[in-house]
Formats: C-alpha cells, structure tokens, sequence
C-alpha cells in the first residue's frame, strides 16, 4: 500500500529503485545441500517424466554448465548451475499451475566448468535462444526462430523491469568489463550490426564505450520497458501483435551481458543471479546466490521465518508472481524476492468500474483501460482485443496499483490475453484437422 | 507446512478507495455548504440532514430488497444526499427532499446496478424531474417570498430574465462570492464552491479538463450574448456567479461515471455544458439550465469518448 501524496497528479508518478552506492556488496549466499533445476515442458514431456523415460537419471554426475538433455524426442535441456550428482528428476508445479521439470542436485564443493560452455560460437540461433536464456537476466528478446529477420540492433538494457530491484544496474556499475566481453560475444551470436545501450540518466556514464550509443531511459516506472524503448529507437511504435525481434530489435539485459563476459573470460559464477531480498521489516539486501537454490535457504541466512499467512513474492511489486512453496528456487529472471506479513497489501474490492479515469491516464501504452476492463469483467474478450487495445498492453500493473475500484485489472488482462492465445490454438488445430 | 497466502500483482497498491473519495468530495462540498447553512438558518441544516439521511436510507433499502451486499458505507449516497441539499433551496417541504433522494439514488445511480454504471449524474437526473414536477417549490423566489434577509431575496438569473440586464447591476461580486443571493442552500456561495472545486482538482479527484472548460464555455458564450445585445443579457462575471454555474462545474458536470475520461474529450462536454447553460438560461423557458446542460452532456459523453489517444501499437 503505498499513500498518495497532497496532489493527486504527482501520485502517479513511481519511479525505479537507484542502486545505493552507500550500501554494501551483495551477500553472497552459499550453496544449499540441494539445488532445483526447473524448466517448462508441454504435456508430452511432463508424461515421459512421470513414466521415468528421460535420457537424465537420478545419480548422475552434472558438470557446471552441462547441457542436461532431457528426452530422446526433443532437444530440451536444462543448462546444470552446479557441479554434483543428481538426486532426482520429477515433476513439480509451479506458480499459476505451470507444468515444470524439476531436476534436483545434490553440490559438490570443488566446482568443473563443462567444456561446452566455451563454444557458444558454433550455435545456431534457436540453441543459442535457449542457452542464453538460462543465464541469469531478466530480459532476453533475441529471435527465436531462424526464420525470422536478422538482428540489425541489439539492445543492452541496464534498466530494471520493476521497482524494488537493481540486479541490471549492479552489473551496469560494477561488472562493466564482464559486459564489454559479453556483448563482444553476443555481438558474434547475432550478428547485429549495432549496439545501443539503454541505461536510466543515472548511470549514463557507465553505458559510454559499452556500444555504438547510449540511449537515456527515463527513471519513471514503466519507461524501461522494452517497446517503449524499441518506440523511442524506431521512431514508430511497433504492432501490439508483432514480436519486437520481427522488426530486427533484440534486448539483453544487462546482467545476461555480465554472464556471457564470464563465459568468454572462463570465470567462475557464471550462475550466480544478483537480486534483491526485501524482509518482512522492509530492509532491502543484495545477494548473489546461485540460480536454483531454494528460497528457504535464502531466507534461513538472514533468519526470516515464514507464518502462516504470509506472502512470498518472486519479482516486484508490481508484475511480481507470488509463490505457494518456500521451496521453490531461483530461476534465471527472479530479480527480487518479497517477503510480507500482509499488512500492507490491499486486497481487492468488489465494486466494479466506477470510471474516475485514473487507470487510463497512467497507463503508458494509452489503452482505454475503463472500458476494456468492462469487457474483460462480461468475458468479451474478442472484442476486447479488437476495439479495446488488449494486444497493447505492457502488463506494467500501474493501472491496477492506481484503481480506485481496487479491481485486479492486471489479473483479468492476463487472463483475457491466455484465453484468445488458446482460442487461436484452437482455431489453429481445427484447421490443421 | 507453511501456508503461504496467494494473490496477483501489483502487490503496491495506491492507499485511495471510494469512501476516501467519497468523503473527499464531502469535505470540499462542505466548504460550500457550511456558509450556505449560516446564510439560511435552520431549516437549511433540517433539508441537509434529511436529504443525507433519507439518501443513504433509501440505497440501505434498495440494497436489503435485491439482496446486495450492503453499499452505504462507501458514503456514495451521503454525497448525493449532499449534494441534492446544496441545490435545493432552503425552504422545501419534507416531501420533495424524500422524493428527490429516491430519483437520485434509486432511479439515478442503484438501478443501474451502483456506483459506475449510471449514464447520467444522480443528482443532476433527481434534480430535473423534480423541477419539471414542482416547478413551484423549487422556484427561488416563491420559496423565499416569506423569508426576511438582510439582502435582495430576489433570484438574481430570474429578474435579469425577466426584467432586463441592468438588473444585474444590483448584484456586487463580492455580493455574490460571499452567497448573499437567493439560490440553492450550498450554490450561493461562489467562495466556498471555488475554494472545494480548487482543492478537489488538486486532489486529481475531479478534472480540471471539465470544470475550466465549462466555465470557460458558459463565460464565452454569455460575453457573445451580452454583445449582441447588452440590454438583454448580462455579462459572463453574473453568469458565472450565479444559479448552479459554478456548482455544476465542480460537482455536477465531473461526476465520475457519467463524463469522459479522455482529455480531450473532457474539454468538449466541458465547453458543452457550459455552452448550453447560457444558452437554456437566455433563450430557453428554464431559468436556470446548468441541471439540463449537464444532463444533456452526459447523454453525449460516451461518443464523446471515442476521441481518444490511439493506443500503443495499435
């Protein structure tokens, strides 16, 4: 909950937490007894695990860095953050309900680099997609598929993609040299032709020399948001409905730049993911932990103790997702985890619109949020998409932070957009049948 | 094990709700009200204290009857019962104040299922047909004809109609700023209604957008009038102080779910409001045309607001 202020136009205005240079490094955590490796995986891959037909067996021993092939079939893997054994491959449901693979990993002290590590160079797009995307950063845009254009920009972005956390700006400031060797490489994977540097005014100083420019993102919340900052470059704001990769933009974050420095430089720590740890009494620590580590244990070293009732969020406040199980882990885009007793957070009400206009002069992508929030409410979701701008939302969740109504706007938003990417699924299958 | 609570984000969430807001527009209306009250005595604070309580009576008997959730705590009614008093004048019997609450809340915000979804402001729709009902009670010079004031008991918008706009003359501004005029209970206050409308567009609680540009248009268009024809018309500074002008501004015309959203949008049903005030007060066979101007208005604002930004990619 946070009061507005006398003046009902500077409450609208939230702008991103700044590294504090006054406080100390991250905390470095160490390793936990066991470490949970998580991925995605569609029906078909969850079913090969629960019949205990996968390629990985329990007893295993995983090289830092190891690509771990999962099935025979496909080509998914989980990249290894550890050098140990591995103590169980199973199935665990994540937030939302998502299907996840769930490799365990019991740590051994020394740690091995795997070898295949070190020739990221040979990869084509869609591996080096896959690889990339499971260092720690939170936001990787790079094309997926090989038939997409080629990259002519390549974004670096040192902006973060919410409040309360300051994981890009960390590498921004202290782990410049790991970037220039990171984008060095990254330049070689995608082969763009330019590199920009997207920082917040106050680390203009850090972005100079790390590309071809530097391009100066605004400090208030959302404005680091990578298609208000591909509108700024473009100089038109690109199709709601085309990815930003179709029109040769590609966005690294920062802290992804440091990781593939370490890569190229064959450092240790290339997992470790840098986020912020906000306690229930509202300290703020920076720690480096290894991606996969339990959130339990993170809490145990600052002696946190969980109650019934309280919230556990992984990501910020506001597009944060909030987690049912102490255990669940780091994963490479967790750039903060909350901790709240619950005071503070407001629920919602069940009044419905009451059309103050609030929601839409806040909202950065000017999408007519009173009335598409009527449609979504009725399940008009169609309609919501083509009169309503659904397609054009950010999912920055200022509308919703600012509702007087205290609807979870976000929430339905989300949720109108799943339900039309399955109506299209369907539509998709029909044909083909 | 643990239980860990679930919910979705935004977990910040800005500390403002309805009863907040609700209670805001109280206090900026007392502002208004609280000098209208010493102006007229006790039986100004007897119809205020009615037409609240039987306000929030009648959305406490709507709400028991479909078998709602109970609404009134939100102080929604409150404000329309409020509101209502502000317009009424001083002297109305028991009756029109009980009908009047019952057009505003039941017939102008509940049965279109509460707060949001109500085409046109309650107060405004309450306030219409009880005028095209008993245009007698609510006429300010029959209403007042057995009142003794220190000052001229003569609606000023009706003499200037009737009788010619030298009239006007007989009204100072500060006159008229310090509510020594016969109107409605909380409307004859120009200070008060200036100093809550200022306060609530600073809160970002109503929209400068709408206000200004109503005061802009009834100014505009009253200036037109006068210099077609002076001895007619009186000017825009009389027009903008008298009647419900600057009361409509600042509570009617902003009502949240019957105006625009859009900027843009906001300052052509402004402008149109304030337009066809002047318009109904010098040609129309009303006295006063703010509570159908922005009746009107509301009837426009929803295409009105397709003016709109186009989104973000769209």
């Amino acid at each position: 909950m946070i009061n507005n202020l006398f003046f009902g136009s500077s409450a609208l205005r939230l702008n991103y937490t700044k590294l504090d240079e006054s406080q100390p490094g991250p905390v470095t955590i160490p390793l936990p007894e066991k470490v949970s490796l998580l991925a995605g995986c569609t029906p078909v891959q969850a079913g090969l695990v629960a019949k205990k037909k996968t390629l990985l067996k329990k007893g295993a021993q995983v090289r830092t860095g190891q690509r771990l092939r999962m099935f025979e079939q496909d080509d998914l893997f989980i990249l290894s953050t550890v050098t140990g054994t591995v103590t169980g491959v199973g199935l665990y449901t994540g937030p939302l309900g998502r299907k996840l693979v769930r490799v365990t990993v019991a740590p051994l002290e020394e740690e091995v680099l795997d070898d295949s590590l070190f020739e990221p160079g040979n990869l084509d797009r869609e591996t080096s997609h896959k690889f990339i995307s499971q260092l720690p950063g939170r936001l990787r845009l790079l094309p997926v598929r090989g038939d997409l254009p080629p990259i002519n920009e390549l974004v670096i972005c040192g902006g973060e993609k919410d409040l309360s956390v300051i994981s890009n700006q960390y590498a921004m400031k202290h782990e410049r040299e790991l970037m220039v060797s990171g984008i060095d490489l990254l330049k070689k994977l995608s082969r763009a032709a330019k590199v920009t540097v997207a920082v917040p005014g106050s680390l203009d100083a850090c972005g100079k020399g790390l590309g071809d420019g530097v391009f100066t993102v605004s400090e208030q919340y959302p404005s680091a948001s990578p298609r208000l900052i591909a509108k700024k470059i473009l100089g038109r704001a690109v199709p709601a409905a085309t990815p930003l990769t179709r029109e040769g933009l590609a966005f690294v974050s920062a802290e992804t730049a440091a990781a593939l420095g370490r890569i190229s430089r064959k450092e240790q720590g290339i997992f470790d993911k840098t986020l912020s740890v906000v306690l229930k009494s509202g300290t703020t620590i920076l720690v480096k932990v290894r991606i996969g580590t339990p959130i339990r244990h993170i809490l145990s070293i600052f002696n946190e103790k969980l109650t019934d009732g309280d919230y556990l969020i992984a990501g910020g406040p506001l597009t944060g997702v909030a987690i049912h199980d102490p255990d669940y882990t780091v994963s490479p885009y967790m750039d903060a985890i909350l901790v709240s007793a619950g005071e503070d957070i407001l629920g919602n009400s069940d009044y419905g619109c009451i059309n103050c206009g609030k929601c839409l002069r806040v909202c950065p992508a000017s999408i007519p949020v009173n009335l598409l929030v009527r449609h979504l409410t009725r399940r008009n979701y169609v309609q919501a998409s083509d009169h309503f701008n659904l397609d054009s939302c950010l999912e920055c969740g200022l509308c919703t932070y600012i509702c007087v109504s205290k609807i979870p706007i976000l929430q339905r938003i989300k949720l109108g957009k799943m339900k039309l990417r399955a109506m299209k699924q369907e539509l998709i299958e029909e044909g083909a049948a | 094990m643990t239980k860990l609570r679930i919910a979705h984000a935004p977990f910040y969430r800005s500390a403002c709700t309805i009863p907040q807001r609700s209670l805001w527009i109280i206090g900026a209306a007392l502002l208004a009200l609280v000098p209208g009250i010493m102006i007229y005595g006790m039986p100004a604070l007897a119809v205020t204290a009615f037409s609240v309580s039987t306000a929030m009576a009648w959305e406490f008997l709507f709400c028991y009857i479909i078998g709602r959730r109970n609404t009134v705590s939100d102080y929604n009614s409150a404000l329309i019962g409020l509101l209502l008093a502000m317009v009424l004048p001083a002297t109305s019997p028991w009756w029109v104040v009980l009908t009047g609450t019952f057009l505003c809340v039941i017939l102008g915000k509940m049965i279109y299922g509460g707060m949001g979804g109500n085409p046109f402001c309650p107060v405004a729709l309450g306030m219409a047909v009880l005028l095209v009902s008993w245009p007698d009670y609510l006429d300010f010079d029959m209403a007042y004809r057995n009142m003794v004031a220190d000052f001229d008991l003569m609606a000023p918008l009706a003499l200037v109609k009737y009788f010619g706009s030298d009239l006007a003359g007989n009204y100072a501004v500060s006159d008229l700023l310090m509510g020594r005029q016969a109107g409605g209970i909380g409307t004859v206050c120009g200070i008060g209604l200036l100093a809550g409308g200022i306060l609530l567009m600073a809160r970002g609680i109503i929209q400068w957008a709408i206000s200004l540009s109503f005061l802009v248009g009834v100014a505009v268009t009253a200036f037109l009038f006068q210099l077609a024809s002076p001895g007619d018309y009186a000017g825009p500074m009389f027009h903008l102080l008298t009647g419900y002008t600057l009361f409509g501004a600042f509570f009617l015309a902003t009502e949240d779910s019957s105006s625009p959203v859009n900027t843009l949008a906001m300052v052509v049903y402004g402008l149109g409001g304030g337009v066809l005030t002047v318009l109904i007060r010098n040609r129309g066979v009303y006295v006063d045309g703010v509570i159908f101007a922005v009746l009107i208005m509301n009837l426009a604002s929803p295409l009105l607001d397709r003016i709109r930004p186009k989104a973000l990619g769209a």
